[in-house]
């Protein structure tokens, strides 16, 4: 059946779920798993609608960094900003995408948070920096974000808002996927999807790809689950976007702990260079915004 | 002596001495033949990190960063990818092949016999022949003829190659070759130009989870971000310091310096 078959399908199963009569929440939940089908079977048709090459995802992806640039300030020829290039390429190198660059910068604000932009730019914040206590903690935010730009993440946000917001058959035929007017389009859909959030299930997927990578560069894959805790420590004005666009830091948790546990020894590393990290971040809390 | 005093941070160009081991041809045909004789049946890919002292270093200096060499093997056959630190960034690789039999060096435009090429003679190529191409320790010490020791360290790779590419009796015109070892894609050489469309620029106006708000998009500085690179150098030295992978079964005492009784 194909792509589009399947999701008139799936979406006339969820219209028709009467069935015997279960209890409420069985009907509550065999909906949502249908919803989760649908999204599924919606996201395949929009990836194959609306083709975002990788050169085209660099390209958005530069929009995007210009436009958190932009709305931050960049540090700019700090030995801060070196240091987290360094800790970001460590990370980045232990399973590169090969058609990408990895770029990493440090945003001029006291908020907390981190973003990477599709084609490989990441950002951290000086907020973020100012609540780590050591390099673990920094590998293992950069190592998420890594795992954001290699999961295709906000690309394929991309592509599912110009299926919903065109709907499939207009946008196979009105989306134009050379033209700069799509490109400037993708830039705001992905900077939009990188401001109001994506999915749960990005996020943990990044979380584990944080975790798992940052231990086989060497580092104590814990850093990212006490960064999350950290954050829970942190006033609320400076993670309020970070606290609207990810899931609650108890899950994030939890689901951490679990992928930790299934880390074989080999791959977990035990470097937390706190001392390098404090040498090396001193100023991190600086003027800010 | 700690891990941090193995390093040296300066990336100065210069070049590490190193003798020449092999006295001549024999000598070298004799390395050769004992390498071949050693390939391990099947499948098996590695890679190897290299340490070198510098010239005249007085015992216990650090030694640096000096090449980087991928393995791979599919008994009898064998293709060694040998990269020398040149400046702050690995060099084009001197690519060595063996067929079962003997040992060509290949290039764009074919194949020559290894013995009688140029890269014969240079002792850190010769170091790296003389190592074993069978099974050997996460690290070892190898004494260097110029003086002091050498501290070699070998980590596995997926072995999941394609052997027609890696034992053809060419390098591809266009391109670096076999390997995905993923530093390619760090070198500061990579053309980062950036294009001036209007995605480049990026937008002034993003709707967030607080509502939306207006932005003047700074495209300059992510040129500035693109400009920056972590050279070879710069992070193996940086991995070096820290103890991260693959200098994390390094021991920091006195007995993995070099010279120490390893």
């Amino acid at each position: 059946m194909s792509a589009p078959g399947k999701l008139v399908t799936a979406v006339l199963t969820v219209s028709a779920l009467a069935g015997p009569v279960p209890a409420r929440g069985q009907i509550l939940d065999r909906i949502l798993d249908k919803a989760e089908e649908v999204k599924e079977v919606a996201d395949k048709v929009g990836s194959a609608v609306v083709p975002i090459s990788t050169a085209q995802e660099i390209e958005i992806g530069r929009g995007i960094a210009a436009t958190i640039a932009g709305h931050y300030g960049v540090v700019e020829d700090s030995p801060l900003d070196a240091y987290v290039r360094l800790v970001g390429t460590t990370v980045a190198a232990v399973d590169p995408r090969p058609d990408v660059r990895y770029r990493f910068a440090v945003l001029e604000t006291d908020e907390v948070n981190a973003f990477a932009a599709p084609g490989g730019y990441v950002f951290v914040t000086r907020g973020a920096l100012a609540i780590m206590e050591d390099e673990a903690m920094l590998a293992g935010v950069l190592a998420h974000e890594v795992g954001h730009v290699n999961h295709r993440d906000v690309v394929e946000e991309i592509q599912s808002r110009a299926r919903t917001e065109l709907g499939i058959t207009e946008a196979a035929e009105r989306v134009d996927v050379t033209g700069e007017e799509y490109l400037q389009k993708a830039v705001e859909s992905g900077a939009s999807a990188l401001f109001m959030g994506l999915s749960r299930e990005d996020e943990l997927a990044a979380d584990a790809f944080g975790v798992r990578t940052a231990g086989r560069a060497g580092y104590d894959p814990t850093g990212l689950r006490r960064f999350v805790e950290a954050i829970s420590r942190t006033p609320s004005e400076k993670r309020s976007l970070l606290s609207k666009t990810h899931p609650d830091a108890a899950d994030r948790i939890e689901a951490m702990d679990e992928e930790i546990g299934g880390i074989p020894a080999p791959e977990r590393g035990t470097v937390t260079a706190a001392a390098r990290f404090q040498a090396r971040s001193e100023g991190a809390a600086g003027p800010g915004r | 002596m700690t891990r941090s005093a193995w390093l040296v941070l300066a990336a100065g160009t210069g070049s590490l001495l190193l003798a020449t081991t092999a006295s001549g041809q024999d000598d070298l045909g004799a390395v050769l033949a004992a390498r071949q004789k050693a390939v391990p049946k099947g499948r098996h890919a590695f890679q190897e990190t290299w340490l070198l002292p510098e010239p005249g270093a007085p015992a216990g200096h650090p030694n640096r960063f000096a090449g980087r060499v991928n393995v791979y093997q599919d008994g009898p056959r064998e293709r060694l990818e040998i990269r020398r630190v040149e400046g702050d960034a690995l060099g084009e690789p001197v690519v060595i092949v063996s067929n079962g039999r003997s040992y060509q060096l290949v290039t764009r435009v074919g194949a020559t016999p290894f013995a009688e090429s140029a890269p014969a003679k240079e002792p850190f190529v010769q170091l790296v022949l003389a190592g074993p191409a069978g099974d050997a320790p996460q690290h070892r010490n190898v004494a260097v003829p110029a003086g002091g020791q050498a501290v070699v360290l070998r980590s596995r790779v997926d072995p999941d190659f394609d052997s027609g590419d890696a034992f053809q009796l060419r390098l591809p015109q266009v391109g670096g070759g076999l390997l995905k070892s993923g530093l390619s894609q760090f070198s500061a050489a990579q053309n980062t130009q950036l294009t001036a469309s209007a995605g480049a620029r990026g937008v002034d106006q993003i709707r967030t989870a607080e509502g939306t708000i207006s932005v003047t998009p700074d495209p300059e500085a992510v040129r500035r971000m693109e400009a920056r690179a972590v050279s070879e150098v710069e992070l193996e030295g940086f991995k070096l310091e820290g103890g991260l992978v693959p200098y994390d079964d390094l021991p920091p005492a006195a007995d993995a310096r070099p010279g120490g009784g390893r």
